[in-house]
């Protein structure tokens, strides 16, 4: 199994220097025989590495323990699901799945639009080629994940235990898809600009792929909250590690992609700020990968240090080189239609968007390579924690928030500022009465007043531009309210369909400013029939009890809930054959609904004299992190899912009086 | 900053905004709130980098600057924690020296221990060095990386 799987690498890799060239060749000629080549060479990359990826799951299916990476990656008695998770776990594996999916994406990006997009085709499949190639190599010469052992070992090693969770089944591939991804609309971007063809030709194609990017990799993200969450043990989902960091970099400069791209399309405005978002999301996405791999900073995820740092580090620098040039290149032509004219225009509100977004990626790039760079200035290492992020990126999420409210209610080229403050008026005072009654309810500590506020009044805001809608709709139409709901998206989904990501982004920040300032937390070591309690919770130590389950031992705590209610509780560890030195663990996490918190109980540790150590954490309102990724995800669907009819939706009916000019 | 409400007359698609006396273009305006963000972020980085950042030492750099200043705060070291010095004090928290090229200190903490924390491991910790005790305030451990030498070596390394 592992010569086929290195033959069919191998293939692959030909197959894919060819497409290469087939395909700029056809490009500059414009040469349709080639061109239609080297369009069957990228699907033919697409069903190599497909075999080569159901081979490696071949060979983990069947305990081909005569192959490196399944006797590192799996072993018998690990339960048959979580060989799939095998097939990300290791560093060849995941490389793997990269160039896979770059295959699949690519193949199915070809495909729908060769015919509709005859100019930039060409070199949309050189761009992604070139990344192919470039994969194939590595996977090839530097880490083969068919590499064969010297000799054929009895069992392996097995995955670590951490990985062996339900949550590693989507996490890995969702995050690598979501980095993968970032390289279509790229491929599209750099075809615009070798081709010239630099108008609006390229940009729904590019903004469809950068939505699809966008939600894989927020999906991607928030399923690793969940997992670390629910895995971990330290009572967070968000720790600012830097392989976090950096799978957030090209998610928030995607982000400011995706909005300013509006303002090109309306307005002909910010063409070489959309070129380098674009440049660098993809850039950032093989920054993360290099990151992930190469084992450069020090991080909780501390993945086996290896050889492909040096290569991924080269490929980056080709590709900023190669982007950035054909920008200089192209910089004559890439000058704005039009002019801001307002600062209280949407256009303008965009651009500031834009600003904190790219603000916010570039204070966690820094943070993130700050060891390295202050070695490299000042021969001293330095390394900032989760404060300076945290202190950093408040006030400026704070202000993207404020900006979510204000934005929408802003015309295109101008609004009056008596009528926007008049339509902020509601919602501010809205936003009043909220922290007015949190006051009244005991809270009172002023940042997180502040950003309650916040929230309430971009939620005033979003509801208003819903209940504009449909009331206009209604009157028109004599339509109920949920039909003329229904159909207010309907009509326009790009634009309702990012509301409701707002409104996922409000809920998603509830959960935030509530754990971020309310956490309780604190470690008890106790004695059997000792009750111990934290905030409202008072919980009794009962005693530590062992069990087994084929291939594992655990040991747990039983624990009894006593106040506000009754509850048994059983955190315990899991102690993995071959990996006792990394036990994982299950958490005991009681979701209390009318405070809308979580009790977290994890067990630490336990003595010879019976006595247990348990970290206890009182989350406030987490479930609506997890509620608002779900709706925000949702509303990315709704906005994203491709239009049947026309291209562009009809201009939105200004949904207040003043826009002066019009298109 | 504010264009006068009411007062609004069609442009023509292409019109150059005027900066008339006494007002600033929309881009001058545009410009500046711009200017402001990104002074904001960078005002925010420099800050909080100066409050927040430690330092990443060697053990024996640690010493030595210790030496020299008396205590040293805001640090992190990383250290293989030595076998046999690992004590768990009633009360909860966590007693054990880490050495890195012949240097050892002891470490104290509370909170939070890493899974695989124990002898041998190799751990990182961040905090204060004070009378020759390092009291860290977190503690990250490292994978240990032993299965690549229970396998038999690979015909060639990569």
């Amino acid at each position: 199994m592992s010569e086929f799987g290195r033959l069919v690498l191998i293939f692959a890799l030909g197959l894919a220097i060819y497409n290469l060239i087939a395909a700029a060749g056809g490009g500059r000629r414009l040469s349709a025989p080639l061109l239609a080549s080297a369009r069957n060479g990228l699907l033919g990359v697409a069903v190599l590495m497909t075999g080569a990826l159901a081979t490696l799951l071949l060979a983990l299916l069947t305990h081909d323990f005569s192959i490196r990476y399944v006797a590192e990656n799996s072993s018998l008695e690990m339960p048959r699901i979580f060989i799939f998770t095998a097939l990300w776990g290791g560093q060849a594996g995941s490389l793997l799945f990269w160039a896979w999916m770059l295959s699949v994406l690519g193949a199915l990006a070809v495909w729908l639009h060769f015919q509709a997009e005859v100019r930039l085709i060409p070199w949309v499949m050189a761009v992604i080629s070139g990344v192919q190639v470039f994969f194939l190599l590595v996977l090839n010469f530097l880490t083969n994940p068919f590499e064969k052992l010297p000799v054929v070992l009895p069992n392996g090693r097995g995955l670590n235990p951490l990985l062996q969770d339900p949550g590693m089944l989507f996490h890995p591939p969702l995050l690598l898809s979501g980095y993968v991804s970032w390289s279509i609309p790229f491929a599209f971007a750099m075809a615009a600009l070798i081709t010239g063809r630099l108008d609006r030709e390229w940009l729904p194609v590019t903004r469809a792929w950068a939505m699809l990017a966008w939600l894989i990799q927020g999906a991607g993200l928030i399923v690793g909250g969940w997992w670390a969450y629910h895995v971990l043990g330290w009572g967070g989902y968000w720790g600012w590690d830097p392989v976090e960091n950096v799978a957030l970099l090209p998610w928030l400069v995607g982000t400011a992609f995706i909005h300013s791209l509006m303002v090109q399309e309306r307005r002909g405005m910010l063409k070489l700020w959309n070129f380098g978002l674009i440049i660098a999301a993809f850039n950032l996405s093989i920054f993360g990968t290099f990151i992930v791999r190469s084992g450069v900073l020090t991080s909780v995820h501390s993945f086996a240090q290896s050889s492909v740092g040096p290569a991924f580090f080269t490929f980056l620098g080709i590709s900023v080189v190669a982007s950035v040039a054909l920008v200089l290149y192209r910089l004559p032509v890439l000058r704005a239609q039009g002019d801001f004219e307002s600062l209280l225009s949407r256009e303008a509100a965009f651009l500031l968007n834009n600003l904190l977004l790219v603000g916010i990626a570039f204070a966690t790039l820094w943070g993130t390579v700050f060891p390295l760079l202050s070695e490299a200035v000042r021969g001293e290492k330095l390394t900032v924690g989760p404060p300076f992020y945290n202190q950093v990126n408040g006030p400026l999420l704070l202000a993207l928030v404020l900006l979510m409210g204000v934005g929408p209610l802003l015309g295109w080229r101008k609004t009056g500022l008596r009528v926007l403050l008049r339509d902020l008026l509601g919602p501010a005072l809205f936003g009043l009465v909220v922290i007015a009654g949190l006051y009244a309810a005991g809270i009172r500590l002023a940042e997180a007043l502040l950003g309650f506020w916040a929230v309430a009044f971009v939620a005033g805001t979003v509801f208003l531009e819903f209940y504009r809608a449909v009331r206009i709709r209604r009157r028109a139409m004599a339509e109920g309210v949920l039909t003329a709901l229904l159909r207010v998206i309907g009509r326009n989904r790009r634009r309702y369909g990012g509301y409701i990501v707002h409104l996922g982004i409000l809920i998603l920040a509830v959960g935030v400013i509530g754990s971020n300032f309310f956490k309780l937390e604190r470690e008890f070591t106790v004695r059997p029939g000792e009750t111990f309690s934290l905030g409202r919770y008072t919980l009794r130590f009962e005693q530590v009890g062992e069990w087994t389950d084929p291939g594992v031992r655990n040991v747990g705590a039983a624990i009894t809930l006593l106040e506000p209610f009754e509850r048994e509780l059983l955190p315990y560890r899991k102690f993995y054959r071959n990996w006792e030195q990394t036990p994982a663990s299950h958490i005991e996490i009681v979701t209390v609904v009318p405070w809308l918190e979580d009790l977290y109980v994890f067990l630490t540790g336990w003595s010879a004299d019976g006595s247990a150590t348990v970290h206890v954490f009182v989350n406030p309102l987490v479930p609506f992190v997890w509620l608002g990724a779900a709706v925000a995800l949702f509303g990315g669907v709704v906005a994203a899912w491709p239009a049947r009819q026309a291209r562009f939706a009809p201009a939105a009916v200004p949904a207040r009086g003043v826009v002066a000019g019009g298109d | 900053m504010e264009a006068p409400a009411g007062s609004v007359r069609p442009l023509p698609p292409d019109a150059e905004p005027e900066a008339g006396p006494g007002r600033f273009s929309p881009n001058l305006k545009l410009l500046s709130v711009g200017g402001v963000i990104l002074l904001s972020v960078a005002y925010l980085v420099y800050i909080n980098l100066g409050s927040t950042a430690a330092y990443y030492l060697t053990v024996p750099e640690l010493l030595s600057r210790a030496q020299a200043a008396g205590a040293v705060d805001r640090v992190r070291v990383a250290g293989w924690v030595v076998d046999g010095t690992v004590e768990r004090p009633a009360g909860g928290g966590l007693k054990f020296v880490i050495e890195e090229e012949g240097a050892r200190i002891p470490v104290v903490y509370r909170g939070v221990v890493p899974d695989i924390f124990g002898p041998g491991i190799q751990v990182v910790v961040e905090g204060d060095f004070r009378d020759g005790t390092f009291q860290a305030k977190t503690l990250l451990a490292k994978c240990p990386s032993k299965f690549e030498s229970q396998l038999p070596a690979p015909a060639q390394q990569n």
